[in-house]
């Protein structure tokens, strides 16, 4: 008999479908610190790479809407959009349920 | 629980909102200056608490720590600082000191658009040493600094801000090298003393331009639950050199 559902983990989620670790780490870091507003370079430093993989890394972060850029100063700054990680947390759990609803009619 | 006086912010520390006339006036810039332990960064959740708790929502700036060991800090304390961040009650933004001084004469900054997403009333700002590292020259520093000093007075906050003491005890104690302390309306000054081989936590409201204030030094304890300020320190002079004595004529009586 299956025990009680559980709710899904965006972070566990992302860990088992995304396809590189630096993108995970990316998300992962976002996740546990929502309130970080860097540069590419600052957050480079922060995460221990260099600018042009993570620049390339976090491209889809920002297609998805998870992390906006914002011009000031001069700098390109990373904001994560806390919002949007609930809309994309509410997705997910969404296609969760649906899937395991299919796969437990077949 | 004791009420603070209509007109008055309270730090969420009972005992320095009393030597204070009951707490901060609105819009007012506050210095916290202290040497390392003596709970700048606690005193700033007590504020950020005490505005949640006053239904004044507020904004926690960290330059110096990631948002994860405040949330912990915090949740020890027994603070959900995540909980508050759902309700729109607070916010904690990890950043550097130049983007925060990025376009800080002009509308819409990073602090405009936080400020503005939850209508803070409060700000912390965790801390102002670093800006020190930014390598401006002192003159350009003091410059921007009062140039964000006056944005936070346009943004209508009430800001509480931490500087760093490097002495740990001795008769000197400078604050910073560009002149912050001549820049806010507020100073607090938290340091360690010396007492009969004992090193001991004191805190002194140096500068209050909001009227009187109570201007000796009193006991700072650091709990479990945050900061407790207490007694003052009878019977003992010598505080603001870091190495206090008891009063002659305490030691007299102590001897009768």
């Amino acid at each position: 008999m299956p025990g009680p559902s559980k709710k899904p983990d965006l972070k566990k989620l992302l860990e088992l479908w995304v396809d590189s670790s630096l993108k995970v780490q990316v998300v992962v870091f976002f996740h546990d610190n929502p309130g970080i507003i860097e540069t590419l370079e600052g957050l480079a430093k922060r995460l221990g790479t260099n600018v042009d993989h993570l620049r390339k890394e976090i491209a889809g972060h920002i297609s998805l809407g998870i992390l906006r850029q914002q011009k000031t100063d001069g700098m390109t700054l990373l904001v994560y959009d806390r919002r949007k990680e609930a809309d994309v947390q509410r997705f997910i759990e969404h296609e969760m349920s649906k899937r395991t609803a299919e796969a437990s009619a077949r | 629980m004791t009420s603070t006086p209509a007109g008055r912010l309270s730090t969420g520390v009972p005992g320095l909102d009393g030597m204070m006339g009951g707490g901060l006036l609105p819009g007012d810039s506050t210095l916290v200056a202290g040497s390392p332990g003596t709970g700048k960064t606690t005193l700033g959740l007590h504020y950020l608490a005490a505005g949640v708790q006053a239904g004044q929502p507020g904004v926690f700036v960290t330059f110096e720590y990631l948002p994860q060991q405040i949330y912990r800090d915090a949740e020890k304390k027994g603070w959900d600082l995540k909980q508050w961040e759902a309700e729109d009650k607070a916010r904690l933004v990890c950043t550097t000191p130049k983007i925060l001084l990025a376009d800080s004469a002009k509308k819409g900054t990073v602090l405009d658009q936080v400020v503005g997403d939850i209508g803070a009333q409060r700000l912390f700002i965790d801390s102002m040493s670093h800006f020190e590292f930014t390598g401006m020259p002192s003159g350009d520093l003091r410059e921007r600094i009062s140039g964000l000093m006056n944005h936070l007075r346009l943004l209508k906050v009430t800001t509480v801000m931490t500087h760093e003491i490097a002495q740990i005890v001795g008769p000197a104690v400078t604050i910073s090298n560009y002149g912050i302390e001549f820049l806010v309306d507020n100073i607090v000054v938290l340091r360690y003393v010396e007492l009969e081989g004992e090193l001991r936590k004191a805190l002194n409201v140096l500068k209050f331009r909001g009227g009187g204030h109570d201007k000796k030094y009193r006991v700072l304890e650091l709990t479990d639950e945050g900061m407790v300020v207490k007694s003052d320190f009878a019977g003992v002079e010598n505080i603001s050199l870091g190495s206090a004595r008891r009063t002659v004529k305490e030691r007299a009586q102590r001897l009768v």
